[in-house]
């Protein structure tokens, strides 16, 4: 299946979401820009370590450079991108 | 460094079947259970732990954290010398989860929460973590001896400086996966009874409890201090005649005589089998004192014995023995200054713990 980056904006940030438990926790104007880390959403090393399996469960890519991953988890549209191009097709 | 000769309760926080994480409440509330297995009153965990935090704990991660915040904050002490964590079977709930996952995803994709939070010490890390506290951190993982064996840990390590400041937990689930197979080993009772009325049912098992206790531990008393743990005993599975010279060893080394005592707490699980041993060692040794009872209010879990400290100290500091508790309510006489907690776990693990008033 071919998504495109908008489709898999909303499915990436709804089940982003789901596996970090993040409901109702989201702050004000929080979108697919907002950074994941730091100042942005505030995500620790658990949660990098939560989405590298997420990568690997919902679209089959494994992610093994660290320094590859601060690039893809800056936010929801760099993981989306990322998905988007690099995804296992079945 | 100078050596413990006493051991003060500075500080306690404890989250039960029963509303009992206020401390400046003492089981005025009681609450009923008809289907044997007692859970936790939680507090609003928010008052206590941050919220990003929170999303990623576990029920029994946030009761356990949020009762070390309890005591801390009870004691006045932000960061003590050393924690010490006691569990008989660890958090069984993420196990489970954990184990689950491993099959549905064929030993594959796992992800990190569920394997961190079924880890026996998660607890002592996640209040070191929190409180940014560097000092001794341990657990111990022993069954019906876990939270004796951390006692005995957290006196010794005020043996060797007397001024430290040991916060010492525990905590155990009530866990479904757990209950049918105690079920299946007599160890709870197979028709229901409501906890209330525990002590007047004549059948073998006893009902599910589960909790998290912590106290502030030092050799030297403070303003917030609770009573004196004076000393603690520990007799597994003894052979017949064994538990009463033991008894009478540690009595005797604590210059105790049955007539300085003036409360026992028993730790009677109402269950027929296990508690006739243990009753017929308190009736021949302490017949005419008064007794106390609580595993109607938190139900048998492995670490029910912190209850029974916190029971204890309680009444020491407070100088008042709740009517629930009480077995003979014409016997509660003297204000109590010495109180003698004899527990039992299904009837392998025995504990004699002396606590004074200060």
């Amino acid at each position: 299946m071919n998504q495109t980056v908008d489709e898999l904006i909303p499915e990436i940030r709804e089940e982003l979401i789901k596996q970090l438990n993040l409901e109702g926790m989201l702050p004000e104007g929080f979108d697919e820009n907002t950074p994941l880390f730091g100042e942005g959403l505030g995500l620790d090393s658990i949660d990098s370590l939560e989405l590298v399996v997420l990568l690997d469960r919902n679209y089959g890519i494994k992610l093994k450079d660290p320094k590859e991953g601060r690039h893809v988890f800056q936010n929801i549209r760099t993981m989306a991108e990322y998905v988007a191009k690099n995804r296992a097709h079945v | 460094m100078a050596e413990a000769t006493k051991y003060f309760i500075n500080g306690v926080g404890i989250i039960s079947p029963q509303k009992t994480y206020d401390p400046n409440v003492f089981l005025t509330d009681i609450t009923r259970y008809d289907q044997n297995v007692l859970t936790c009153i939680a507090p609003d965990f928010k008052a206590y732990i941050n919220p990003i935090q929170m999303r990623r704990l576990s029920r029994m991660l946030r009761i356990g954290l949020s009762a070390a915040t309890i005591c801390l904050r009870n004691s006045r002490i932000s960061i003590p010398d050393g924690i010490i964590t006691a569990t008989g079977y660890g958090f069984l709930e993420e196990t489970a989860k954990f184990l689950q996952e491993i099959l549905v995803q064929g030993e594959r994709q796992l992800t990190p929460t569920y394997f961190m939070q079924s880890t026996s010490n998660a607890l002592a890390g996640l209040v070191a973590l929190t409180i940014k506290c560097m000092g001794y951190n341990n657990t111990y993982a022993s069954r019906g001896f876990a939270f004796e064996n951390a006692l005995t840990d957290a006196m010794m390590q005020l043996n060797e400086n007397a001024s430290a400041n040991i916060l010492i937990g525990s905590y155990d689930e009530a866990a479904e996966v757990q209950y049918k197979a105690s079920i299946r080993a007599h160890h709870f009772k197979t028709e229901y009874v409501n906890n209330l009325s525990l002590f007047n049912t004549n059948t073998r098992g006893s009902i599910q409890g589960e909790g998290s206790a912590f106290f502030m531990l030092s050799g030297k008393p403070s303003e917030s201090t609770w009573g004196i743990l004076d000393d603690i005993h520990q007799v597994y599975r003894p052979e017949q005649g064994a538990l009463s010279s033991e008894l009478e060893i540690f009595l005797r080394k604590n210059d105790v005589t049955n007539k300085s005592i003036d409360l026992i707490i028993s730790g009677a699980s109402g269950d027929s089998q296990h508690d006739a041993v243990l009753n017929a060692l308190i009736n021949t040794f302490f017949d005419d004192l008064p007794q106390a009872r609580f595993k109607h209010l938190s139900g048998e879990y492995c670490t029910a014995t912190a209850f029974a400290v916190w029971l204890g100290a309680s009444i020491l500091k407070r100088q008042q023995v709740p009517e629930v508790v009480v077995v003979d309510t014409a016997k509660i006489a003297r204000r109590p200054g010495t109180i003698l907690i004899v527990n039992h776990y299904m009837g392998k693990s025995f504990t004699y713990i002396l606590l004074k008033r200060i």
